[in-house]
């Protein structure tokens, strides 16, 4: 289906259009949120927020973008402040947890396991992404963007609204800070 | 020099770990659920849908303390019409003759 048909459709709200796109980019969405967000339940529901937030601001879609830049965009953004506010009832958890509440689980999530890395991979891959926990949010989005859904360059400063070069040197300190991050611990690991 | 090398090595398959990884899928039945979900938000969109002034604090005060005056004035009200229900009652057995009914038998 042409992509600007398939755009009039949504704005005019078929439904059966958004069925379409629904099950186009359930996978593409599910899958960048649950690689920033790191727990399935909550990746799923921020999934539905992100399509229920495409279903109402379809109208405003000029097709400046293309369809799935637009798509990739909200969803990191959802992801993203999901992410941040989690963190921030992580530390008033911490907080609340110094006047005698027990927050175990909360402060002590188990480690993310990603259900698409190869078996081999695994234990790897789930010290892997505690690293990439600790990065940057910008950092985070582009190494999720890149090594996870493998968009090129220009897809990614599409999506993140930023030039080439920056999101270039993004993923340069992204990977310059996981390696660090990584050193210090297979330093502590070995020695 | 050794640990130097084994760390490095480390730190390169720990960051190729991603190499051949597929993308994760959500559960079954995703747009079902979906659609439950935008059923209950629109839902309550609806219910939201009220002029801004009627949520301010000082609108809702107003209007429960115009409600309970009202309340305590009808109160106040039926509490006084009350003492001259027998008087209403005998003049409305009159005027349909219920007195010749009980005279009667």
């Amino acid at each position: 289906m042409d992509e600007k048909q398939f755009i009039t459709d949504l704005q005019k709200g078929s439904q059966s259009a958004f069925r379409h796109l629904v099950d186009t980019f359930q996978n593409k969405v599910f899958n960048t949120v649950l690689s920033i967000v790191q727990n399935a339940e909550e990746a799923e529901d921020v999934s539905q927020e992100v399509f229920i937030e495409i279903f109402e601001s379809v109208g405003k879609f000029k097709g400046e973008a293309k369809l799935s830049t637009w798509i990739y965009r909200i969803a990191t953004n959802k992801a993203i402040e999901h992410h941040r506010r989690k963190k921030a009832s992580k530390r008033f958890a911490f907080l609340t947890s110094l006047f005698g509440e027990n927050d175990e689980i909360v402060h002590h999530p188990a480690d993310f396991e990603h259900p698409g890395i190869l078996l081999e991979n695994k234990e790897r891959a789930k010290l892997l992404f505690k690293h990439i926990n600790q990065l940057t949010d910008n950092q985070k989005v582009a190494f999720t963007l890149c090594n996870i859904e493998g968009l090129n360059y220009q897809e990614i400063s599409d999506v993140m609204q930023l030039s080439m070069s920056s999101v270039e040197s993004l993923l340069f300190r992204a990977k310059t800070n996981l390696r660090k991050t990584l050193k210090e611990f297979y330093v502590n690991q070995i020695i | 020099m050794k640990n130097q090398e084994e760390i490095e090595r480390q730190i390169d398959e720990t960051v190729g770990a991603l190499e051949g990884m597929e993308r994760a899928e959500p559960r079954s039945f995703f747009y079902t659920r979906l659609e439950a979900k935008m059923d209950i938000s629109g839902m309550q969109q609806r219910y939201l849908i009220i002029p801004k002034f009627m949520a301010r604090p000082t609108f809702v005060w107003s209007f429960l303390a115009l409600v309970v005056l009202l309340n305590v004035g009808v109160v106040l009200r039926f509490s006084q019409k009350t003492v001259s229900e027998p008087q209403n009652a005998s003049s409305f057995a009159k005027e349909y003759g219920l007195n010749t009914l009980d005279s009667n038998l």
